[in-house]
């Protein structure tokens, strides 16, 4: 009877500890951020097809973002936003566009015009949180809203339209 | 002793396993996330420019013309429907939240009734008619 109970009581101790153990090595993996698996993801800007993502950087405060238009027409530019779904969110204070002639605030006095063909350069500037900080993996939405005279003349909500594209990218800082 | 030896190693063999097998799962499931909504962009753009592009054949064909289209809708697409006449829309519900795939066309008497969470394989007929104003119109009607 003393040694079966001896041997319960040892086999319960025995995992216990290992249990312990395991806790304890699980704290310290997570402590030292070694389960940080994104930092092994490739950076990306994904765009959908009609605006292909021609070269992005993300760094010193700045989210930038290259697209070609391939939509097949000319169209205006109503809206230009970035977020993320972290906690707190990414929030960039200033956006610059330029569609090929001259960087100007956004947004401008009146819609600018994206012609067919043509690159435009998105900055977004003053940029923090939603995990923008120096060496991590940030991951943005940026989504660019776009209408076309040729549809309705002014346009309307229904011909205004919306396309989202994702950067996933390592924060660059000097 | 050789007890201890072989639990020990049984517990190491575990660890190195689950080292590798943790992130590689990870990875995968996010590359393949995405490339998921890669496939579907390519799709949708490929169903998209081919209702375009017959939709323009049956229009300069006059009056009468038909053509029919089997496709094959992606998850992922809230809704189909035509704006101002010549917008082909996409209403899309993706990973990154809700977006539009939209194609132009050049005619401007495109009519379609909107299909909402459309999903897998469809047939799309393209007719060319006149309506009951007397206007030249080229319908997308799903069969």
């Amino acid at each position: 009877m003393q040694k079966k109970s001896q041997a319960s009581l040892e086999y319960l101790t025995t995992y216990a500890w290992a249990f312990l153990i395991i806790i304890t090595i699980i704290g310290v993996v997570y402590y030292l951020d070694l389960l940080d698996f994104q930092r092994f993801l490739p950076q990306k800007c994904t765009f959908s097809s009609q605006f292909p993502c021609q070269d992005f950087s993300v760094g010193d405060g700045e989210l930038k973002v290259k697209i070609l238009n391939s939509i097949g027409g000319n169209i205006y530019i109503k809206s230009l936003e970035i977020s993320n779904k972290e906690s707190p969110r990414l929030v960039c204070t200033q956006t610059y566009l330029n569609t090929g002639s001259g960087e100007v605030l956004f947004p401008p006095p009146s819609d600018p015009l994206w012609n067919a063909g043509k690159e435009i350069d998105i900055r977004f500037a003053g940029c923090s949180g939603g995990g923008y900080l120096k060496g991590d993996r940030v991951e943005a939405v940026v989504a660019i809203g776009y209408y076309s005279l040729e549809t309705a003349n002014p346009p309307t909500a229904e011909t205004t339209h919306l396309t989202k594209g994702r950067i996933i990218a390592t924060v660059r800082g000097s | 002793m050789s007890n201890a030896q072989a639990s020990f190693e049984y517990l190491a063999v575990l660890a190195l396993t689950l080292v590798i097998l943790i992130p590689s799962v990870y990875i995968f499931y996010n590359q393949s996330r995405m490339s998921k909504e890669e496939v579907v962009d390519s799709q949708i753009n490929s169903i998209g420019k081919e209702i375009i592009d017959n939709a323009k054949f049956v229009h300069y064909s006059g009056e009468g013309s038909k053509i029919t289209l089997d496709v094959e809708i992606p998850s992922g697409v809230d809704s189909i429907y035509v704006v101002g006449g010549r917008e082909l829309v996409f209403d899309l519900d993706l990973s990154i939240g809700k977006t539009q795939v939209v194609f132009f066309s050049e005619i401007a008497e495109l009519e379609m009734t909107p299909l909402e969470s459309p999903f897998g394989a469809m047939r799309i007929e393209i007719l060319a008619y006149i309506d009951a104003s007397k206007s030249y119109k080229v319908k997308l009607v799903k069969k």
